[in-house]
């Protein structure tokens, strides 16, 4: 790992041998530089970040550069997948509302300055503050206040009992906290972060091009011990053609998300590699209304028909090829909380048929299934297996795909009725929590109303203890099964396409964390 | 003349607040952008602070209201994705368009004049028909068919180019091409049915009479005589690249205005849109003002009063 | 280097030839040329796919084989069915979505075209007849139109309406109306100035009608190029709109919609995008043939003297 500067040296010789040979040497000095330093590592992205401010997007391109350059309080063990202090070396319920942190000393922000208690509560409170208008501020709103007690410790109060508060001080989706410095923010301003930020990570930011190229390098004084790689290149590439391409040809290190189709070609062309990782994952499902839409679907015997007329093995080992699960209730296997005895409905198409005419339609009925384009892997052709095979039951649905801004907008104002596709989940969450967000007929992604299941949900996240919350969510569990609220859930596994000769394996679904990659 | 184009580029600025007002209107159609820059667990309540935080809440002529007055002092507002001011953001890629846009149209020009010219000369022999297909294979190629295919050919198999990217003159090469014969193909036949037009008129037997030679007389008389059409089409096709050529940037992830544009529209940036379309509108505007005084050069018998409102 | 004033004035002064001989006259031009012939016979296979492709196809285009995916062409699918263009990335019969393709095709095409012809030659008519400020005001809108980027308003407007057919119809139509125009408007303006004109105003000839009869003939050439253009024009804006993931409803399968879909398989399994590519191609190559024919057989002077079309004010 020798730094460039250390090979451009060649003078004596130089003055010896002539002007001619100068120039040779000079032409001959990027090769032997190249051999010297390490080519950078590329990571093509399918977009670009739009601002790296880790508070203020949602966005998987702007994640990937993000968990690079920030650090979280608490982080994921890989093996145990318990968290483990980051930069707090250790937390402790204080009380039922107040999280103790004891924070780590001697970390220090890619400028220079500290990172200490003040960090953490500027931090927190950023997010949390409605004119930052920051898009993950729900996901924490249940913090109150957080009170600094000396410059090590830190109490964070919350409103209520908030047992996910140590998930959301660790690496994730929008909703999670990135610690970022008080100083420098107030000196660049939020326009200024968000383009030129500064971490405690393990790479710091260099230079951004956009809509070309974002560079990071390593990070010596990382609190973990510096990073293998020197430079890393993110690449925003829209066409997935392309990126597969660039992987091809040698031009990138690391693309994710490859679809299933290109697997063969990747493993076929002798310069690159593909890993999956099963671990996390998106839970994707199709929600069926209850009460939004009159319908049929609204008895429960017809959503249960729904689900018993989709042959999900066939669907993934055929359009997935392979790379997925069938699961049971919408959450993860690993998440706390999983309860393994439910068994979700299996393939039964004449268990579909008998349910429809018990229900009072043995000539089926028409439905809308509402898909997004291209947001999931080979998503729109699941969804159109899925519309083939309850045409086979008599229900004859109709495929609706939704370009993104119109999908999400509708999403939200719950107008993608009366079925509709959506994932939730991944990101190191791991927790039966994740069923309030698909569930609770209060959550933006809900459609479906089940008071019963709303009060149950709501008593899991008012508690810290672990064996009633794991009972309620158990219990959770079973209601969602009685009531089919959707139609077969399942996961997708993340495929990576990683050039030959850079080290590195995938951990949680399709999150970057490329402190461990090395170059063979 | 100087009154001419002050009237031209008076009539511009109404045209470009027109345009402005029109993707407001637009844009709005489809509901505020508020819950695409939530997080997915926001509720309702979050939805409406939002709302207000990014002014939504206002009335619509409150709104656009505002964004004129702003806009006369050349600040179109931040965007709501890169949280950026606007203007730069557009105006920083707007280079790599350019770079892009002229390149294929000079490779268009070198390729279809003499495709054309051959052509329209050599009418109905083999070499027409043969350079009128090349033409038509090149109008039947989406863009991203025939940017991909090369990427295959030449990046991946070959390797003699780069896959993608905006820095170096090599990365160049294949969206020019790619983009250059989509141009080329109109312009080849424009050109030859232009050159056809013009090579049996009188003037043309008068100057061959006089016996300059063909080659001469096709070069020096009937090109310059059968201009204007193909500067017409070559100023459209210029236009059309401009604009950003959103499909082969998208293949060549190559860093222009259009893929800020699309980002832009899928992500309903309104700010970002406005100064995007705003940018791009101005350029076309004073592009097309450039071509009609290029036809002035061309033809005199063109006059000012007469051009000035096509 | 001057081009005899007398060209234009000649050409629009000359009268229309008497109708019956005329068509006689054209469509012996049009069916005399080889190129012609073979666009007629292209235009009129896509014409019967677009007719009747249930007949035509093997197969229902929109039925999933699962477990026949990715069968190569002229081979058996894993169910035994021959699949002779191959199957899909869902095994649907690719044969069959290109024969059902053409109808998709041939309307965006041909439609689109309809759409801004009509648009546009409306509007340039009125401008070139009415004049002041009504020409202005339609010019206006033209340079609004010529520098509003495409992709905006087809992105939005599908976004709020939805993609559909007819929505793509609309948008590509309403975006291509300027060029139509202008060229209608350049022709009318030219004709109002000719001294027939004043002439015939005199003896009391309506000036709508005098522009009907005098301009429509002689842009007739020059909107047919436009308009050959315009329909291999719309068909490929399908695709790119398709590459967009703004294309026409997956349960309607076209060869824009195909050619985006298959693009990933360029290099692995070919045979997902070249059939309708080939399609496209042919069907391009015979609007172009038929309207390179077409356009000689409508220019009355084509075959006496080379007057300067209005391709110039395009």
């Amino acid at each position: 790992m020798t730094r460039p500067t250390t090979t451009r040296r060649r003078p004596s010789c130089v003055r010896r041998i002539g002007w001619a040979l100068a120039l040779l040497a000079v032409l001959a000095l990027p090769g032997r530089d190249a051999a010297a330093q390490q080519k950078p590592v590329v990571v093509v992205q399918s977009g670009e970040a739009a601002t790296l401010d880790w508070h203020m997007h949602c966005d998987k391109n702007a994640h990937e550069p993000d968990r690079q350059i920030f650090d979280t309080l608490l982080r994921r063990n890989l093996k145990t997948l318990q968290l483990e202090g980051n930069l707090a070396e250790s937390w402790r319920l204080l009380n039922d509302t107040t999280w103790q942190f004891k924070l780590r000393r001697g970390v220090k922000f890619h400028n220079g300055e500290p990172f200490d208690a003040a960090a953490v509560k500027f931090s927190i409170e950023r997010m949390l503050n409605p004119k930052q208008a920051a898009p993950g501020r729900t996901s924490i709103a249940t913090i109150d206040r957080v009170e600094v007690v000396d410059p090590f410790t830190v109490n964070v109060v919350t409103k209520a009992p908030f047992p996910l508060l140590p998930v959301r001080m660790s690496p994730g989706h929008c909703g999670t906290v990135g610690i970022v410095p008080p100083k420098y923010l107030a000196q660049v301003g939020d326009a200024g972060f968000a383009v030129k930020p500064v971490g405690t990570g393990p790479y710091k930011f260099v230079e951004w091009v956009k809509d070309e190229r974002l560079v990071l390098e390593a990070n010596k004084d990382y609190h973990r011990g510096a990073p293998a790689i020197d430079r890393l290149v993110f690449r925003p590439v829209p066409e997935l053609t392309t990126r597969v391409a660039a992987l091809l040809s040698g031009q990138a290190d690391l693309v994710s998300d490859i679809p299933p189709d290109q697997v063969g070609k990747v493993k076929a062309s002798g310069n690159a590699r593909i890993e999956v990782s099963t671990l996390g994952g998106f839970v994707i499902m199709m929600k069926i209304t209850n009460y939004l839409m009159p319908g049929p679907w609204q008895d429960a015997r017809v959503r249960k028909a729904m689900n018993y007329a989709i042959d999900m093995d066939t669907i993934i080992k055929t359009v997935l090829e392979g790379y997925g699960d069938v699961l049971g209730v919408p959450l993860e296997k690993e998440a706390f909380g999983f309860n393994p005895n439910i068994k979700w409905y299996g393939y039964d198409p004449e268990r579909a048929k008998a349910l429809l005419r018990e229900a009072g339609h043995p000539n089926g009925f028409e439905v809308t299934l509402h898909v997004p384009n291209r947001r999931y892997m080979n998503d729109i052709e699941v969804v159109q297996a899925m519309a083939q095979m309850l045409g086979k039951v008599g229900i004859n649905a109709k495929v609706e795909v939704g370009e993104q801004s119109v999908y999400t907008t509708k999403w939200r104002q719950r107008q993608l009725l009366p079925v509709y596709m959506v994932a939730w989940g991944g990101a190191g969450i791991f927790d039966g929590d994740l069923l309030v967000n698909s569930l609770h007929s209060k959550s933006a992604l809900a459609i479906h109303k089940n008071e019963a299941l709303d009060k149950i949900l709501e008593d899991a996240q008012g508690s810290n203890d672990p064996e009633k919350r794991k009972a309620l969510y158990w219990k959770a569990q079973e209601m969602i099964y009685e009531d089919a609220p959707i139609i077969k859930a399942y996961q997708q596994a993340h495929i990576f396409g990683i050039s030959n000769r850079l080290d590195w394996t995938p951990w949680i679904d399709n999150m970057l964390f490329l402190y461990d990659a090395k170059l063979k | 003349m100087i009154a001419y184009l002050g009237q031209r580029l008076a009539w511009a600025l109404a045209v470009l607040v027109g345009i402005s007002l029109a993707v407001f209107l637009v844009v709005h159609l489809s509901g505020d952008p508020t819950a695409l820059y939530m997080g997915p667990e926001g509720t309702r309540a979050d939805y409406e602070i939002l709302r207000t935080a990014l002014g939504f809440d206002r009335p619509l002529p409150e709104q656009y209201g505002h964004f004129l007055a702003r806009a006369a002092q050349g600040d179109f507002g931040r965007s709501l994705r890169h949280r950026q001011p606007t203007l730069p953001l557009v105006l920083e890629r707007f280079p790599a368009t350019a770079t892009l846009a002229l390149a294929a149209i000079v490779l268009a020009t070198l390729l279809a004049l003499p495709l054309g010219i051959l052509a329209a000369v050599r009418r109905g022999s083999f070499l027409d028909s043969g350079a009128m297909t090349l033409a038509l294979a090149g109008q039947c190629m989406p863009t991203f068919w025939l940017g991909i295919l090369l990427i295959l050919a030449f990046a991946v198999n070959l390797r003699w180019m780069p896959v993608y990217g905006g820095e170096g003159v090599l990365t160049l090469v294949l969206p020019t091409v790619t983009l250059g014969i989509w141009a080329m193909a109109r312009t080849a036949r424009i050109t030859r049915s232009s050159m056809l037009e013009v090579l049996n008129q009188d003037f043309l037997r008068t100057a061959r009479a006089k016996g300059i030679g063909e080659w001469s007389v096709i070069l020096r008389h009937a090109l310059r005589n059968g201009a204007i059409p193909i500067v017409t089409a070559l100023g459209l096709e210029l236009g059309n690249l401009l604009g950003g050529a959103v499909i082969t940037e998208a293949v060549f992830a190559y860093p222009g205005v259009g893929r800020l544009a699309v980002e832009a529209v899928v992500n309903k940036d309104v700010p970002l849109i406005q100064a995007v379309v705003f940018t791009v509108a101005a350029v076309l505007l004073l592009l097309n003002i450039t071509i009609d005084l290029l036809y002035t050069a061309l033809d005199p018998r063109v006059r000012f009063s007469h051009r000035h409102a096509t | 280097m001057q081009l005899d004033a007398g060209a234009l004035s000649t050409r629009i002064a000359d009268p229309t030839l008497p109708g019956q001989g005329r068509v006689w006259r054209r469509s012996r031009i049009l069916l005399g040329s080889g190129g012609a012939r073979v666009g007629t016979v292209i235009l009129l296979l896509v014409g019967a796919c677009a007719a009747a492709p249930g007949w035509l196809a093997p197969a229902d285009p929109n039925e999933q084989r699962l477990l026949a995916r990715f069968t190569r062409p002229v081979s058996r699918a894993a169910d035994g069915t021959l699949a002779i263009l191959g199957t899909d990335q869902l095994g649907r019969d690719i044969l069959s979505r290109v024969v059902h393709g053409a109808k998709t095709s041939a309307l965006i095409g041909l439609s689109a075209v309809l759409v801004a012809g009509a648009v546009g030659t409306g509007l340039g008519l009125l401008a070139g007849m009415r004049g002041g400020l009504w020409d202005h005001a339609i010019m206006r809108l033209a340079d609004m139109q010529f520098a509003f980027p495409f992709i905006l308003l087809a992105i939005t407007v599908i976004g709020v309406l939805g993609a559909s057919v007819r929505n793509i119809i609309l948008v590509v139509g309403l975006s291509n109306w300027v060029a139509y125009a202008r060229v209608v408007r350049a022709e009318t303006l030219a004709i109002r100035e000719k001294a027939f004109v004043d002439a015939a105003r005199a003896l009391g000839v309506p000036l709508g009608s005098i522009v009907w009869r005098h301009v429509l003939p002689n842009v007739s050439a020059s909107l047919i190029v436009v308009a050959t253009f315009g329909v291999a024009g719309a068909i490929l804006t399908e695709a790119g709109l398709s590459f967009l993931g703004l294309g026409v409803p997956l349960a309607i399968p076209s060869w824009g919609g195909m050619l985006a879909e298959g693009r990933q398989f360029v290099d692995t399994r070919y045979w997902l995008a070249l059939f309708p590519g080939a399609a496209l191609f042919v069907t391009v190559m015979g609007i172009n043939l038929l309207g390179d024919a077409l356009r000689d057989a409508l220019d009355p002077y084509l075959q006496t003297r080379h007057a300067r079309t209005s391709m110039d004010r395009l």
